[in-house]
């Protein structure tokens, strides 16, 4: 054979799987291509690595396209959304044991569409109840979604894929399909995990479908205040899988609250 | 001659659930020509590890080839390992065992090739300084390109390049490291492996215990480093 001709040695390979000893050179490596220090030194180097890193966790954010027209002043909908966003964050503050940072921002559409909370740490994150008043400028909110998954300053390239939620109770006014599109088609939006709640019977469940854009995805229902609070819930145990999980970059099955629920 | 220094170690994660390292790592100092390879198979695949390794060993293989002739394009370098992962694999399909692969190839005739396929990172930081990073293909979020996952050639980012010049040093990482390094410090990160932790007496075991004690918060992943230099 002919690998007997090769001038090489093999520097090292793999590694040592569960032993706890790194890779050493193999003893048929003779030190000839090696270079080996002239003044060997027994004390072990001052680590650096802080020098070179960066000392955040990888973000997971998690960007909530809250509707709060008028009609989500009927039937306490506003008071619900508000209640259900506070205890998800409190409920991922609390969340130890992560691969990630969870991050979290609030866009709002009611009259126009805002950044309610900017997309930050969910431990420094300060919840500002919610009101409801105005038409639904769906469209506004899904640029500005856009705007902040593609902006590498605010979702680092480190970062885990988003999750995106849109919660409506109403036909969007205005236009909403060319921005939903450029969210869709854009390089880094299109990759988020999205899910959406339709609220009470009003909600157009078309659009929220395709804001999913996956046929088998699910649109989720509340036709009552209470189950809002049940789909972030959902949302909460969704995130908290992921950034539990090997790789928070794959969707992890979360368990459905209290059993199971249809909204 | 050139010298290395590297390690794999097996991330938090992997300690936890009592799994092996998927990552893997070869070095090839020789008179002429030298190779550095690191592989990191995706956890997601039961035999990510097997294919990690068989990587290495593919690229070795086709480098062998590939450094008779000195004429040959980097593309055929690329499909040789293509071929000859799928072999080595042996009885394992390739999407069991799917594995990002990154090296840095010398052919002994005055031509050097960097290619990558999927997450990590390539870097040089020449003798003056200047860091040079070399472009990822990567998708983003995760979503990566691997040996054994669907993919083509247009999805290798790959060059010719200038072999290693003196007091140059090469950088070869997975994502376990390269995700979480400052942009700003590849340079200082690969003249402290080589000039400290390589002047250490046992360098790979120094590497290894500073990959251990990886200062990010929440990190989980497998790590692997690999510095080669020309003194």
């Amino acid at each position: 054979m002919g690998f007997a001709k090769y001038q090489e040695d093999i520097v090292s390979q793999f590694n040592n799987d569960r032993n706890t000893q790194p890779s050493v050179m193999p003893a048929k490596a003779p030190a000839r291509n090696v270079s080996v220090p002239d003044k060997k030194k027994e004390q072990p180097t001052m680590s650096r690595l802080k020098e070179f890193t960066i000392q955040n966790a990888r973000p997971l954010p998690v960007i909530l396209l809250a509707d709060v027209s008028g009609s989500m002043g009927d039937d306490g909908k506003v008071q619900a959304l508000n209640h259900a966003v506070r205890e998800m964050i409190e409920a991922l503050r609390d969340e130890s044991d992560l691969r990630a940072e969870i991050h979290v921002a609030v866009v709002t559409f009611g009259g126009e569409s805002r950044v309610h909370l900017p997309l930050g740490p969910v431990h420094g994150a300060s919840w500002t109840d919610l009101g409801a008043s105005g038409n639904t400028p769906m469209g506004a909110a899904f640029d500005l979604a856009r705007q902040m998954v593609e902006d590498k300053a605010v979702v680092p390239g480190r970062a885990y894929r988003p999750t995106i939620v849109l919660v409506s109770d109403g036909q969007p006014t205005g236009e909403w399909k060319q921005q939903l599109d450029a969210l869709l088609k854009s390089e880094r939006g299109g990759k988020a995990f999205r899910m959406a709640l339709a609220i009470g019977a009003d909600a157009d469940h078309a659009v929220l479908q395709e804001f999913l854009a996956d046929a088998e995805a699910r649109v989720y229902r509340a036709d009552e205040a209470r189950q809002i609070r049940k789909f972030f819930q959902l949302v909460t145990m969704s995130v908290s899988a992921r950034s539990r999980s090997a790789n928070p970059n794959v969707a992890a099955p979360a368990a459905d609250p209290n059993g199971g629920w249809d909204l | 001659m050139v010298r290395v220094v590297a390690a794999s170690i097996r991330g938090p994660a992997h300690v936890k659930e009592g799994l092996p390292c998927q990552d893997s790592w070869l070095a090839v100092a020789a008179p002429r020509a030298s190779l550095a390879v690191v592989c990191d198979g995706m956890g997601s695949r039961p035999r990510s590890r097997d294919g990690a390794r068989a990587a290495t060993l593919a690229v070795r293989d086709a480098w062998r080839l590939w450094q008779r002739s000195p004429v040959g394009i980097v593309e055929d370098l690329i499909r040789i390992i293509e071929a000859a992962w799928r072999l080595r694999l042996r009885k394992f399909a390739g999407e069991e065992a799917s594995t990002t692969c990154l090296f840095y190839a010398e052919d002994g005739h005055g031509r050097a090739a960097q290619a990558q396929l999927g997450d990590g990172l390539i870097a040089r930081r020449a003798a003056d300084g200047a860091v040079a990073v070399h472009p990822s293909r990567s998708e983003g979020f995760g979503l990566t390109h691997a040996l054994g996952t669907p993919h083509s050639l247009a999805d290798w980012s790959f060059a010719f390049v200038e072999p290693l010049a003196p007091r140059e040093r090469l950088v070869l990482a997975t994502d376990g490291v390269s995700e979480d390094l400052e942009a700003g410090r590849i340079g200082d990160l690969a003249t402290w492996v080589a000039d400290e932790i390589g002047a250490t007496q046992h360098p790979a075991r120094a590497l290894a215990r500073e990959l251990r004690n990886w200062p990010v918060p929440h990190h989980r992943d497998d790590k692997t480093l690999l510095v080669m230099w020309k003194p």
